[in-house]
């Protein structure tokens, strides 16, 4: 009996070495950590305003993007991605994502700064995969210096503002505009932050 | 024996499945309108004349003078623009080296009808198309020909519409 349990323990090891790996994890507990995030303008949408029929492509550049705020705790990584519509459909209806007619092609682009500062100028672009842009980066830019300390963990009193750091994502891109019907052209872009 | 089995095991898969990390979502809009391009159509030109003799000024009101100039802009029905357009220019002669400076007038309405028209002013040049997207313009304007040589005279008019 005594044998067969070491058996089993052995094996189980095994098994979950395998998982876990060589990494050392720290977004495996960042369940007990909160971020939030935030539309700096909530009442505005990004914006070409009034576009001419074939005028062909409209650039809103980064400093006329929409902004979210992410808060967080500095020492971990944030996981974003930035997942845009293909198409603006006339008056939003679904049938217009087969119609060119009343469609506008949607290209995003996303950036984002984590020096501290809401700063176009310290903004980095993320990669753009489809209509998806994502980035991995630390809350607070740590530069070449190594992986901060492990989080600090939740206790009693905790106080997260002490461990957090405010990290800014621009949302921008540009339109095509071909041979369209006039009218109110929409579509959506989702955010998504999540910790390594 | 079988109690510390089991035991073992919740601790192990406690590690392995550790809790999916937090995931925050945010939506934002896009929109845009998407207008008709607007079109400029020069029905008429306007017509200056001969100076009779001894004429210093000429004037054309583009209200009710059937001289004036008149032309139809086009675009998407309702939609709103602003109408741009320098109030002087300078005519020069041709074959000689007279010039002349041409003070513009305009009027516009929604209807095709010159007499309805108001005169443009730096105030009211924010203006709407009709229900057909069309917009009327008359174009007149006065010329001093108090030191003008001799001659026949040409210059051009540039006006400027764009959706607001």
């Amino acid at each position: 009996m005594n044998k067969l349990l070491a058996n089993i323990l052995i094996i189980s090891f095994f098994c979950c070495a395998q998982v876990v790996g060589q990494e050392i994890d720290f977004g495996s507990y960042s369940s007990s950590y909160s971020v939030t995030l935030s539309d700096l303008s909530p009442s505005s949408d990004l914006d070409f305003g009034t576009v001419i029929q074939n005028e062909g492509v409209n650039t809103l550049t980064i400093n006329d993007a929409k902004i979210l705020s992410i808060e967080g705790v500095r020492y971990l990584d944030v996981i974003v991605d930035v997942t845009a519509d293909s198409y603006l459909l006339k008056d939003g209806n679904p049938t217009c994502s087969s119609d060119p007619s009343c469609r506008i092609a949607f290209t995003i682009q996303s950036a984002y700064a984590n020096k501290g500062q809401n700063n176009i100028g310290q903004a980095i672009i993320m990669n753009v995969i489809g209509q998806t842009a994502s980035a991995q980066f630390p809350v607070k830019y740590r530069g070449n210096a190594p992986p901060g300390p492990p989080p600090t963990p939740v206790y009693v009193g905790y106080n997260p503002a002490l461990f957090n750091e405010t990290a800014y994502v621009y949302v921008y891109g540009s339109i095509n505009v071909g041979n369209v019907d006039v009218g109110s052209y929409e579509g959506d872009i989702t955010i998504t932050v999540s910790y390594d | 024996m079988k109690g510390l089995v089991t035991f073992i095991f919740i601790i192990i898969s406690g590690v392995a499945f550790a809790q999916a990390p937090d995931r925050v979502s945010a939506q934002i809009n896009i929109s845009t309108e998407a207008v008709q391009s607007i079109e400029l159509i020069t029905v008429n030109s306007m017509t200056v004349g001969n100076a009779q003799p001894g004429q210093e000024l000429i004037t054309i009101n583009p209200i009710t003078d059937l001289n004036a100039g008149f032309m139809i802009a086009v675009g998407t029905p309702q939609a709103e623009f602003r109408l741009d357009y320098f109030t002087e220019r300078r005519l020069t002669q041709i074959g000689g080296p007279g010039f002349l400076i041409f003070r513009y007038f305009l009027s516009g309405s929604v209807l095709e009808e010159q007499s309805t028209s108001e005169l443009f002013n730096t105030d009211n040049r924010n203006l709407r198309f009709n229900e057909e997207g069309r917009f009327y313009i008359w174009v007149g304007g006065e010329v001093n020909l108090s030191n003008a040589l001799p001659g026949d005279y040409e210059g051009d008019f540039t006006i400027e519409i764009d959706y607001i």
